[in-house]
């Protein structure tokens, strides 16, 4: 079978939530001898485009997604035995994401951070409940390009505010490009506190970090 | 008219004099509401107090089964009995185990402090009460051997402290879907949903013919109210999840309600736009806590024309409240005239706020507002 048409498979799969025919299109793939990078990239990553595209369009949702972050874990189960040297792997950069303090939500920010890494950016997820000290911290030794914050709830937004505020005082905002997310962000927060981004969702999140690094 | 009379009017779909503005009760209970005079004087203002979540009317009991609770404060060197004191209050983790003849299942949460009715239980990922398959076994049994037996005590209790000032609902439980959200956590739920469908449906379905014997309960009840606590929204209850569970589900309890001429009230919070037509099609009387942009994704005017056979009780946007009093006051002037003449509409606060201090400082101006350019039927400012 050519490597399109495996490839092709493997995306009507994912985008079927079929996670049995996807396994199976990964396992053919390896048996045919096709490269593993090309299949991420020919399959692997197109699907994800889709799916992205069609939850930024509302025809598929939370369920979809995580369905999709698990068909992507499985299958590289399954391809990374057979991935030899890392020349090839992608490197858009590094990203610090974090839910504000006292924020217990991650649900995004997981979203967030798995499509990063399918992506090709490192990312350093600190968890829940981060301090402002440990945004920092982690921003001083980490080096990021990209800081991501989320909060959900109003009562955490003055503490997305108050790690800007820690970076600017630790030298260190014109250092990082700071993006942030949540249900009750609005443009305006984002303008008064001085952030560069708004994520208006998980997958607009992952773009504009694409656009910030020239992926 | 007093507050509840307000409250009750819209619910059964009469005309109010002014619209009316809620906060919950169970934000409010434990300051003392009743001897805080600022607060006082806002209910002699007309502010309604809604008791959606104290009071159920029914008991349950589960033989055979029994919870443990540890309550986890972290690593300590040392303790004074101060130093107890504060912790206890404070932010720690909850570690429970639920034992059947079944099997056992744990479940791990952190709450804020000792007060649950403040914060509820936060459950982390690796914390949800269902796991694995074999927890499918241990929640099996305890829907199945669950006992309802009904009981008014609490409901009666406080209806009577209430009086004119408020309203009190029977507590039903979250619909199935919505309660397995809870007990295994949004991506478990979307997993096994695709991946297992077959033993997904056949706990649903457990959970579902279970849940209706509370709802008859609850049908026969003293209580006019009935509330939901769904907190739905569309990222998480996908349309296609929607229609296939909480829609049948709505509509077989809302005719059992309706038979019984109770009201029936759904908590539905968040991102609502893609479930707006499947809504449409359910015999949910209102639509609580219903949040209009920025957190929500649809206008009062435009639920209120998708919606024509239901009562929308909006609920003030959080983020507005940090922006000072003329943004509170633009925002509900905006809601006013986004629900004018005013007809199936309320307006409360069904959020957690960092204190009562804080709200103190633009409940005022809402129901100021209110007072002021709220009068049945709004003209529009």
């Amino acid at each position: 079978m050519p490597d399109e048409k495996i490839a092709e498979e493997f995306i009507n799969a994912a985008v079927n939530m079929d996670i049995k025919t996807a396994k199976e299109t990964c396992k053919k793939a390896i048996a045919q001898g096709m490269d593993p990078y090309e299949f991420i990239e020919q399959a692997i990553t197109k699907a994800l485009v889709i799916i992205g595209d069609k939850f930024e369009n509302e025809e598929f949702f939370l369920p979809e997604l995580f369905m999709a972050a698990e068909i992507v874990r499985k299958s590289m189960r399954i391809l990374e035995p057979h991935i030899k040297g890392s020349e090839k792997k992608k490197n858009l950069g590094k990203v610090v994401i974090g839910t504000a303090k006292s924020d217990m939500h991650d649900i995004g920010k997981n979203i967030v951070s798995f499509f990063l890494e399918a992506e090709g950016f490192e990312v350093i997820d600190l968890g829940v409940d981060v301090s402002p000290e440990k945004f920092v911290e982690t921003v001083r030794n980490e080096k990021p390009d990209i800081l991501a914050i989320s909060a959900l709830i109003t009562l955490t937004m003055p503490e997305v505010s108050n790690t800007l505020k820690a970076l600017e005082n630790a030298n260190l905002r014109n250092e990082v490009k700071v993006i942030v997310g949540g249900a009750p962000m609005t443009q305006e927060f984002i303008n008064d506190i001085g952030a560069d981004a708004l994520a208006v969702n998980a997958i607009d999140g992952v773009k504009k970090c694409k656009r910030w690094v020239g992926a | 008219m007093n507050a509840k009379e307000r409250v009750l009017a819209v619910l059964r779909r009469e005309t109010p004099d002014i619209i009316p503005f809620s906060v919950y009760f169970e934000t409010l209970q434990l300051a003392g509401l009743a001897v805080y005079e600022p607060w006082r004087k806002l209910l002699d203002k007309g502010l309604c107090l809604h008791a959606p979540l104290v009071t159920q009317t029914h008991k349950v009991n589960c033989p055979n089964a029994t919870m443990d609770i540890t309550h986890q404060y972290g690593n300590r060197t040392s303790w004074s009995p101060v130093d107890i004191l504060i912790a206890m209050e404070g932010p720690h983790d909850l570690l429970g185990k639920i034992s059947t003849p079944t099997g056992e299942m744990t479940f791990k949460a952190s709450v804020k402090g000792l007060d649950m009715s403040v914060q509820l239980p936060w459950f982390q990922e690796d914390g949800y009460f269902i796991k694995d398959f074999d927890d499918y076994e241990v929640i099996k049994y305890l829907v199945e051997n669950a006992e309802y037996i009904p009981f008014y005590d609490d409901f009666k209790e406080l209806e009577m402290i209430l009086g004119n000032f408020g309203i009190v609902d029977s507590l039903v439980p979250k619909s199935p879907l919505q309660s397995l959200i809870m007990l295994m956590g949004p991506k478990k739920l979307a997993l096994d949903y695709y991946m297992h469908q077959k033993e997904f449906d056949d706990l649903y379905q457990v959970i579902y013919k279970k849940q209706l014997e509370i709802y008859k309960i609850a049908a026969e009840s003293p209580a006019e109210v009935i509330w939901a606590p769904d907190n739905v929204t569309s990222l998480i209850t996908s349309p296609k999840l929607f229609e296939k569970y909480n829609v049948p589900f709505y509509n077989e309890v809302a005719d059992i309600l309706h038979k019984q001429d109770k009201i029936y009230i759904v908590h539905m919070d968040g991102t609502l736009k893609n479930l707006a037509e499947l809504i449409a099609k359910t015999r949910i009387d209102v639509i609580e806590s219903f949040t209009h942009p920025p957190v929500g994704d649809i206008t009062i005017t435009e639920a209120k024309k998708l919606w024509k056979d239901k009562v929308i009780w909006a609920n003030f946007p959080e983020p507005v409240s940090m922006q000072g009093q003329k943004a509170v006051r633009a925002k509900t002037i905006e809601m006013l005239n986004d629900a004018a003449p005013g007809d199936n509409f309320l307006m409360g606060i069904s959020e957690g706020f960092p204190s009562f201090q804080y709200m103190l400082k633009f409940v005022p101006t809402i129901l100021k507002t209110i007072n002021k350019f709220g009068k049945y039927p709004i003209t529009k400012v």
